[in-house]
């Protein structure tokens, strides 16, 4: 791995010797100045939207470090079993080590915004309805939005069949409502919820208040019991929830993916602990960039929950929703007055909340959804903080796919984009059992002592494996079809 | 407006849509740098292409050929051209170079791990 320094690189397009003299460090400089002049813009109408802004330029560094890092949970699973390349794989547990650590920190601080997810067999299955969707799109629920910011117009298209397909799936109701168990509906019934939002009908709604209302989710420092905050975030979550189970799975990678290949490599016949130690060393290192982006991703992901933290005690709020009504702007917001608003690094919800604003504009009713209604709201996409946070994380990663000269607008063909579709809405739908993607139900989860996020690794990984295994048959399909490879 | 001119020049331009990959198998010579006048007997044209595909092209050709002979890829993937790279390591095969120019990579890969 890492093979690329000893042969030689002609870069023909590093016509400059200065890497700020190109016209992509122009554009990239053009969005930051825009972007720069819109939150003066928006400061200057009321200074409270710093709020909103923190989400927006939180995402914008995000975005840097997805696309240095080429960080994609979905290269990660796949890269290992369609070719067998652990370095992805490598370097996002690497990155979850890492983040543990800075998570840990945030919540000896007392600024946590992290709740551990609720645990059931629902966290499985989500995560393998989500493995097998990434397969297909070419990029997970993070990947998908930096190549959008590298001109994917095909990683475009996921990201809106992610946002269309949640919004249906949570408001589905008529035939889907026979495959509600009636024991959700009863328990769903006895929530006492109010009338608006028919609680009883729509299979999302009953999943919600019937099933996942009913379970608890716990971290690893609550479980095992550590009553010193320092011990229980640093031991019980960083160390046993998320460290010790990385360098396992980091060992089985070296063990199943790295060994033989690098021992061949070296001509080592018969392997010493020492020459098993430079190979590990030599797996770990291989993912540099992916590893820093790892880590700075854990920084800012710690420090954007230290910034939200403060501005919630500034404004002595709970959540953005209380803000926006203080502001005047009361469209949008759930039965609660709450808006979606994680303080921390997530995708899908705000996603799923784009949809549900587009399709009340158009006279659906999405509110009578205990997800829109009662808990996540369907504020304008312009006061939509996390959602500000995802567009911040495109705009990121152009800038600096546009300083390195890796920006290229990619257009889709049919196949490619039925395909990103189809895996979109199943990307979609399994998050939303799941609950979350790659980066809310599994890395800010693992990193804040919540197992519930290896659950959904497990189950993401096993859906990649048959996704894996059906598009490769897909492939040899085609390619049998149309002759290539003919000798 | 150079923005609007860049837009039209996409549009217009056929490298920008994605077209099916073609694995071509007629031999041609290239000049690489550092080791002069190559021939390969494989190219694979992945442009538009996003992962996995080009990887398992890739895999194909390697299962095709012969030890020594050499593969060229195109790419205009930076993520797609870097798993490329570490498959060499398994298959096992060798980079020999990068040829980037505008908007893509070509990368020459030799099958098996013996340097020439």
């Amino acid at each position: 791995m890492g093979k690329q320094s000893e042969a030689a690189v002609i870069d023909s397009t590093a016509v400059t010797d200065s890497w700020l003299g190109h016209k992509g460090a122009l554009y990239a400089m053009i969005i930051l100045g825009l972007v720069s002049i819109v939150s003066m813009l928006t400061l200057s109408l009321d200074l409270r939207f710093i709020y909103m802004l923190v989400y927006l330029w939180f995402g914008l560094v995000y975005g840097v470090f997805l696309q240095y890092g080429r960080f994609c949970m979905a290269s990660a699973v796949r890269d290992l079993f369609a070719v067998k390349v652990p370095r992805m794989a490598v370097g996002v547990m690497i990155a979850t080590a890492l983040f543990s650590l800075t998570a840990a920190a945030v919540t000896v601080g007392g600024f946590s915004t992290f709740y551990p997810h609720p645990w059931g067999w629902h966290v499985i299955i989500g995560g393998a309805i989500f493995g097998f969707g990434i397969i297909f799109t070419g990029g997970c629920a993070s990947g998908s939005l930096y190549k959008s910011g590298e001109g994917n117009v095909g990683s475009m298209l996921v990201v809106l069949a992610i946002s269309v397909s949640q919004a249906a799936f949570v408001m589905a109701g008529g035939l889907m409502n026979r495959l509600v168990p009636s024991s959700w509906t009863a328990s769903a019934a006895a929530k006492g919820m109010p009338e608006e939002l028919t609680v009883t009908n729509g299979w999302f709604d009953q999943f919600m208040a019937g099933y996942i209302w009913d379970l608890k989710g716990i971290t690893m420092a609550q479980w095992l019991g550590f009553e010193n905050p320092v011990i229980g975030a640093f031991v019980g979550n960083a160390l046993l929830g998320a460290i010790l189970p990385t360098i396992a799975i980091l060992l089985v990678l070296y063990l199943f993916f790295f060994r033989k290949a690098y021992l061949r490599r070296a001509k080592i016949a018969h392997p010493t602990s020492g020459d098993e130690l430079r190979g590990l060393w030599a797996m770990l290192t291989s993912s540099k960039n992916t590893a820093l982006a790892g880590l700075g991703l854990g920084i800012f992901a710690g420090l954007q929950m230290w910034a939200t933290g403060a501005l919630r005690e500034h404004y002595q709020i709970f959540n953005f929703g209380e803000l926006l009504e203080k502001m005047g702007y009361t469209n949008g917001l759930s039965i609660q007055g709450t808006v979606f608003d994680p303080g921390y690094w997530y995708i899908t919800t705000q996603e799923a909340q784009w949809a549900g604003w587009a399709l009340d504009q158009v006279g659906v009713n999405t509110m009578d959804t205990v997800f829109f209604g009662l808990e996540n709201g369907i504020p304008n996409p312009l006061l939509n903080a996390p959602g500000l946070m995802s567009i911040g994380i495109i705009l990121g990663a152009a800038v600096i796919a546009l300083m390195r000269r890796e920006f290229k607008w990619k257009l889709p063909n049919l196949e490619t984009a039925v395909l990103a579709i189809v895996g979109g809405c199943l990307m979609g739908i399994g998050a939303r059992i799941g609950m979350g993607c790659n980066v809310g139900a599994f890395f800010a989860a693992v990193t804040n002592g919540d197992m519930t996020g290896w659950a959904f690794l497990l189950g993401m990984t096993a859906g990649a494996f048959v996704g894996v295994k059906l598009f490769n048959w897909w492939i040899e399909w085609k390619l049998a079809r149309e002759g290539d490879f003919a000798l | 407006m150079p923005v609007l001119q860049d837009i039209l020049r996409l549009w217009a331009n056929p490298d920008n849509r994605r077209r099916r990959p073609a694995v071509s198998t007629e031999h041609h010579n290239v000049e690489l740098p550092g080791l002069g006048c190559v021939m390969v007997s494989r190219t694979i044209d992945c442009i538009g292409e996003g992962c996995p595909r080009p990887q398992l092209l890739t895999l194909k050709a390697f299962n095709q050929i012969g030890q020594g002979d050499i593969v060229e890829f195109i790419s205009d993937n930076p993520a797609t051209v870097e798993t490329v790279l570490d498959m060499m390591f398994t298959l096992p095969g060798s980079h020999l170079a990068t040829v980037r120019t505008e908007g893509r990579w070509h990368v020459y890969l030799r099958k098996g791990h013996d340097q020439p």
